[in-house]
């Protein structure tokens, strides 16, 4: 009795191992994760731009000097060793591989926060128009029409001139004027989560229409969000870099690649490494981040696997 | 077709109207006026000028004069450059744009489709790597970036070509030429290449294979139109933005263009030659969205208006 007991247990144990062992799949984080990681150009791009970041955060900490420290005895210095101004210094004699950290500092901020409040305005944009459909629908994409139809430039130019002085400020500017795509793709998904059953029994079970939205719906729309963020994120810091080279973006001290790329230009006759430098850093980091944007969509939404 | 065209015309007005409306409330909610500048003007002169300008009227009274002046063809007088209307400064930059604009565009279109095609039916040849190459560069590396680096190249290091005050002579264009030329074969390359390959795996060409028509036949034959229709869409806003909203390319190479006066005129806040550049712009869409309906009519013959 005993025996059969033990022996039953060993049964039982074996029979769940191999259900575990038939369970145990692929999840679709897993898959893709994998197929991620088997592109190398994105994973390449990947740690380049993990290095720059921690190169970003890590630098101007390590280094003898500040972005805005003047050193009048190294004024129009090429990269030389001497006093440590690896990339040269402008004619203030401000460090240049410090100023290009910080301003690396300020595009990677825009790109982010600049991306949230693009993502949070054309979701919350998109999932309404989407879900009540009808009128609301019709008027909030007209909306989206006529602002594609403006001149991208003087809608964010009128925006900055609001929202110039500070910088933060500046940021949720930025982010507000690259909302429309994503408004746009979140109304396609929404559309199609609509008529799906479970929408249909949380409207059955009489959840509220706000909870159905961002409860049930947006949620669903994570993957492709997320994908569309990272394609996001380099526009934001070129659209940053225009702004800033065409005068309008961040103010001095305070400095970012574009301001930097600007500055190069005015003199690279004679110092063209303050040109060249954060212009490379620049396109470096887009050039990565659109491998890595790629890598990501292709991953998570494959369209044939 | 010509009905249609007729239709789509008179649907374009009210769309126009929106556009110019937004524009100008948005111009108005913006803090700051066409005469706020660093030297302050005595109260009795800034009362003179703003009943110039009829700006100390209500609001919807401007409008009206606008509208009025509008229908006349009088796009209104400069706020910013005296003695300038705005249709005599767009009439002296729109020229400038249109040349640079126009060539690039044809050259773009030229070598895009021919670098694509070349790269589709040769995947993973040298032409192909490069035409991916190109595609990653023209949208990873700013314009301001390559633009200057070009100068610095052709204009700085080797006097090859001139740099200075701009004149409408080959000399000068070349550099602007190509680089907007580069950044639209990168677009128009890939684009023409994905689709090229799209329509290469369907079925009719299979059958045309079947059958024996040698190579060229099929893809200048069946394979080239129904492979352009992609490369059609992406010419409208591909033109407008090349000719009107080339802003970083024209301070680049310090060209008196439509871009730049409309970026000048929104930091000025001059509100009727923003106004005018804004309504030629959407003019400009809405034509160039026109011609490429009735192209892709003629593409293909399956659409019918």
């Amino acid at each position: 009795m005993l025996f059969q007991k033990a022996k039953r247990q060993a049964l039982a144990e074996s029979l769940s191992a191999t259900t575990d062992a038939v369970i145990e799949g692929r999840s679709p984080w897993a898959d893709a994760r994998r197929r991620f990681l088997k592109n190398k150009a994105a994973v390449a791009s990947l740690i380049v731009l993990l290095v720059i970041g921690i190169l970003i955060v890590a630098g101007p900490w390590v280094l003898p000097h500040a972005f805005d420290d003047t050193d009048m005895d190294a004024m129009n210095f090429a990269p030389t060793l001497q006093g440590f101004h690896l990339f040269g210094t402008d004619d203030l004699g401000r460090d240049l591989l410090v100023r290009t950290l910080i301003g690396g500092r300020i595009s990677f901020m825009v790109g982010i926060l600049g991306t949230v409040v693009s993502v949070v305005i054309g979701v919350s944009w998109g999932a309404v128009a989407g879900f009540f459909g009808g009128r609301i629908d019709a008027l909030m994409m007209r909306f989206v029409d006529v602002m594609y139809a403006l001149p991208f430039m003087l809608f964010a130019i009128l925006l900055m001139t609001f929202f110039g002085r500070n910088l933060v400020l500046m940021f949720v500017a930025l982010g507000a004027i690259s909302w429309l795509d994503m408004a746009r793709i979140v109304r396609g998904q929404t559309l199609s989560l609509k008529s799906k059953e479970f929408v249909e029994a949380a409207h059955a079970i009489g959840v509220p229409r706000r909870h159905i939205i961002f409860r049930h719906i947006v949620p669903n729309l994570l993957g492709i969000v997320v994908v569309y963020a990272t394609v996001t994120i380099p526009n934001v810091i070129l659209t940053e870099s225009v702004l800033s080279f065409l005068g309008m973006g961040v103010q001095e001290p305070m400095t970012s690649w574009g301001v930097l790329v600007d500055e190069g230009q005015s003199k690279m006759e004679a110092m063209p490494w303050l040109l060249l430098i954060p212009g490379f850093m620049l396109s470096l980091t887009l050039y990565c981040a659109n491998y890595v944007g790629d890598g990501l969509r292709d991953a998570l939404d494959p369209k044939d696997r | 077709m010509l009905s249609y065209i007729f239709r789509r015309l008179c649907g374009a007005v009210p769309t126009i109207l929106v556009v110019v409306t937004v524009c100008f409330t948005m111009l108005q909610l913006t803090p700051g006026g066409p005469f706020d500048s660093e030297r302050k003007v005595s109260p009795e002169v800034l009362a003179n000028l703003q009943a110039k300008y009829h700006l100390n009227e209500p609001i919807y009274k401007q409008y009206g004069y606008y509208l009025n002046n509008l229908l006349h063809g009088d796009l209104g007088a400069s706020f910013r450059y005296a003695d300038w209307s705005v249709n005599s400064l767009v009439g002296n930059a729109l020229p400038i744009s249109l040349t640079i604009g126009c060539t690039s565009m044809v050259l773009a279109l030229f070598f895009g489709v021919l670098l694509g095609i070349v790269a589709a039916l040769k995947q993973n040849s040298l032409v192909d790597y490069f035409v991916m190459f190109l595609s990653n560069f023209g949208s990873a590396v700013p314009s301001f970036v390559i633009g200057p680096v070009l100068v610095l190249v052709f204009c700085l290091w080797t006097p090859l070509l001139p740099f200075g005050e701009f004149r409408l002579t080959p000399a000068y264009i070349l550099l602007p030429v190509a680089l907007l030329t580069l950044i639209n074969v990168s677009t128009l390359g890939r684009v023409m290449r994905g689709s090229l390959i799209e329509v290469l795996n369907s079925n009719y060409i299979r059958t045309a294979r079947a059958k024996g028509l040698p190579l060229r036949t099929i893809v200048l034959r069946h394979a080239l139109k129904p492979a352009l229709l992609p490369i059609v869409t992406l010419l409208g806003p591909l033109a407008v933005a090349t000719i009107a909203q080339a802003v970083v390319t024209e301070s680049v190479f310090a060209i008196p263009g439509i871009g730049r006066l409309l970026v000048n005129g929104a930091i000025n806040r001059d509100y009727t030659l923003v106004l005018g550049l804004v309504l030629l712009v959407a003019i400009a869409t809405v034509l160039f969205n026109l011609i490429v309906d009735v192209v892709y009519a003629l593409l293909d013959p399956r659409i019918r208006y």
